[in-house]
């Protein structure tokens, strides 16, 4: 009994394994040819299709001209998916681009210079008898704290103040403080993920803290600094490459997902993407805004499987991070 | 013949921080000196400053804030050095509680651009260490290492210098460190100090944890390596014996000092009469392993003590020995002998 419910198991795991291959094959096939501007289909995706009478050609059956039907306003929904998939994708990497750019730069400069400056730091209030409970604190700190303000002790209060904020309302606030000075809503968004990443850094920032100050007190390193080996070798080759690779990757695939969330959810406020790039939030509130039907499936269930797919890539780096760090 | 000097320390002295925000000296006052094609021994107990002196001559620091004083000179090619001293005078201050304060970032900048430490470090002073499979990367195979290492050195040459300290190349560029037994490890480095070609090898208690076997493997391939290389070499370790088979001069350290530095034959030999009570007590120990007698533990790090370090051990001590300190050490017996004692250095005197 237990073996056939072993072998169910295992069969079961091999076709969800070679479904999300298959869909991850077709995921990127379709995202080259998007970024290559190869077009699929006849319709644009920025305008509706109307018929011979003017009017527009709303819920029309699925065919070969149009393989996702058209939506309550005529737009091609294939089309749509297909165009929002370049513009999902933009935007996402530069948010996952920003955030390993800033995670690795805090990370590394914090973890791998910080160390003495922390000791310096903490010896000086220990030298000075201060009870940190003792109101005297109150004006002694501020003195010693500028005085050892430094570029790693100033790095490390940003990350921490940029860890302790809540990202979404950040990114809310920020969209009403750049409505102000920019106009374009494309460039704007662009900043927005950017931000979303430079805020969201510290959080690989503190991985690769705690991976180099393991490995900081590991032999090999002390080795490869005897052998010449210089801080920005060993760095990269040491640590950041052969340790901390899968790591990055992961929080990179995880990063993607979640700005893919982000990006959609911001076009479906209207804060996004605007014409005459299609976003996979316009679709969404052309939902909000005509009444359901059936063929909003296909780009929703695109939707959903393409940040399924990010999450679940980045799940598997994740195992293969945590086995090798064993 | 008159040797260059390759390798000159005077008055080297190391402060680390200990938990609790205390500071300690663990080297203090070591002389040293390594000329051209010589052997020199280092000689002492667990946590005498061994490594550490050995260390501070690549400029490397074990632990925060790793204050390092004294004169350092080293000419190894075209490559010289003069260090540490000046460095102290402008990065360090003495804070009024009585510890030191070093900024470390001006003091790390002002070694890398003045005295091009990079370029010494693997090509012309090659370390190498205890136990070799955890200074070699985990996650490297050994060709990455080479690669790493030694890039302009052709495949070729790796493979002939492999099978000439008995490695099959096949069979070791391929594997990680934790494949290989600690031997071939050592071998690997010794072949990896082969290619980079440097002036200086400093060996770090190379024989310890390898089989007898072994042991002679890594001795003769050492050896081998400076004929034919015509090396200098700094050998570190805990056993005498061993040393002594292989080095010309010895110093040897107590407690993060220089008790003893000379040439190896005065030093071995039990019947020269000028020798420190503590080289006495390890030849001793080395003549008969099973005759330990009462022999005290060497002095705690954070403990303060007056007076001559070794005098609780001591056998010849006198009442001065408790209170005072002998003078600088810088008597000599004869050109190289220097020992650090009350009993001798009053002799002298007298």
């Amino acid at each position: 009994m237990e073996q056939n419910k072993n072998n169910v198991n295992s069969i079961y795991k091999n076709v969800l394994r070679g479904i999300f291959i298959t869909y991850v094959f077709i995921y990127i096939s379709f995202l080259l040819l998007s970024l290559f501007n190869v077009k699929l289909s006849r319709s644009e995706p920025i305008y509706p299709i109307f018929d011979k009478y003017g009017d527009a050609l709303r819920f029309t059956p699925i065919s070969l001209r149009f393989p996702f039907g058209t939506d309550y306003f005529g737009f091609d929904l294939f089309s749509q998916v297909y165009a929002g998939l370049k513009t999902n994708f933009i935007f996402s990497l530069i948010t996952a681009v920003t955030f390993i750019f800033f995670g690795i730069l805090f990370g590394v400069r914090i973890g791998y210079y910080y160390r003495s400056r922390a000791g310096d730091f903490k010896r000086f209030i220990n030298s000075q008898n201060i009870n940190q409970t003792h109101c005297k604190q109150v004006t002694y700190y501020p003195d010693i704290w500028l005085k050892k303000l430094k570029v790693d002790t100033f790095i490390k209060i940003v990350v921490n103040i940029f860890d302790s904020f809540p990202l979404l309302l950040l990114v809310l606030m920020m969209t009403i403080f750049l409505d102000g000075w920019i106009r374009s809503t494309n460039i704007k968004l662009a900043l927005l993920m950017g931000f979303y990443g430079l805020f969201s850094a510290p959080r690989l920032a503190k991985m690769i803290i705690g991976k180099i100050k393991g490995l900081r007190a590991e032999d090999f390193i002390l080795s490869a600094i005897s052998l010449g080996l210089s801080n920005r070798k060993i760095i990269w080759k040491h640590i950041l490459w052969y340790e901390c690779r899968y790591l990055i990757l992961y929080q990179f695939a995880y990063m993607l997902g979640q700005a893919s969330i982000l990006e959609v959810t911001l076009t479906f406020f209207n804060f996004g993407a605007q014409f005459p790039w299609i976003s996979w939030g316009f679709i969404l509130n052309n939902v909000y805004k005509a009444p359901l039907h059936f063929y909003i499936v296909f780009p929703i269930f695109f939707i959903t499987m393409t940040i399924n797919m990010y999450m679940k890539t980045a799940e598997v780096l994740k195992d293969i991070a945590e086995i090798r760090s064993k | 013949m008159n040797k260059n000097i390759l390798i000159e320390i005077q008055n080297l002295k190391i402060v680390f921080e200990i938990e609790g925000g205390k500071q300690v000296c663990v080297v203090e006052d070591v002389d040293l000196c390594l000329k051209e094609g010589e052997i020199l021994g280092i000689v002492g107990e667990s946590g005498s400053g061994k490594t550490q002196s050995a260390l501070a001559i690549l400029g490397i620091e074990l632990q925060e804030p790793g204050i390092v004083n004294g004169i350092l000179k080293i000419t190894v090619g075209n490559e010289r050095c003069e260090f540490y001293t000046e460095l102290v005078d402008k990065y360090v201050r003495k804070l009024p509680n009585g510890r030191y304060k070093k900024n470390n970032r001006k003091w790390r900048r002002e070694i890398k651009n003045e005295y091009s430490l990079y370029k010494i470090r693997g090509k012309k002073i090659f370390l190498m260490f205890q136990d070799p499979r955890s200074y070699l990367n985990p996650f490297w195979t050994i060709r990455k290492h080479f690669e790493c290492l030694a890039p302009d050195s052709p495949l070729i040459e790796i493979n002939d210098c492999l099978l000439k300290f008995n490695l099959d190349p096949s069979e070791v560029l391929d594997a990680y460190p934790c494949s290989l037994s600690g031997g071939q490890c050592q071998r690997v480095m010794i072949t990896l100090g082969y290619i980079l070609k440097p002036e200086v090898i400093i060996a770090d208690e190379i024989t310890t944890g390898l089989d007898l076997i072994n042991q002679v493997a890594v001795v003769r391939s050492l050896n081998e390596l400076k004929e034919k290389q015509k090396l200098s070499i700094i050998l570190i370790s805990h056993d005498i014996g061993f040393v002594g088979q292989l080095a010309d001069k010895i110093l040897i350290m107590y407690d993060g000092q220089g008790a003893e530095f000379g040439p190896a034959k005065n030093i071995l030999d039990i019947a020269y009469d000028i020798k420190h009570p503590y080289t006495s007590e390890l030849l001793k120990i080395f003549k008969d392993k099973h005759n330990l007698g009462y022999i005290d533990h060497p002095p705690r790090k954070n403990e303060i003590i007056t007076g001559c370090r070794f005098h609780r051990r001591c056998a010849l001590r006198e009442t001065a020995c408790e209170y005072e300190a002998p003078r600088d050490f810088g008597l000599m017996i004869n050109e190289d002998h220097q020992l650090r004692c009350k009993k001798f250095q009053s002799s002298k005197e007298q």
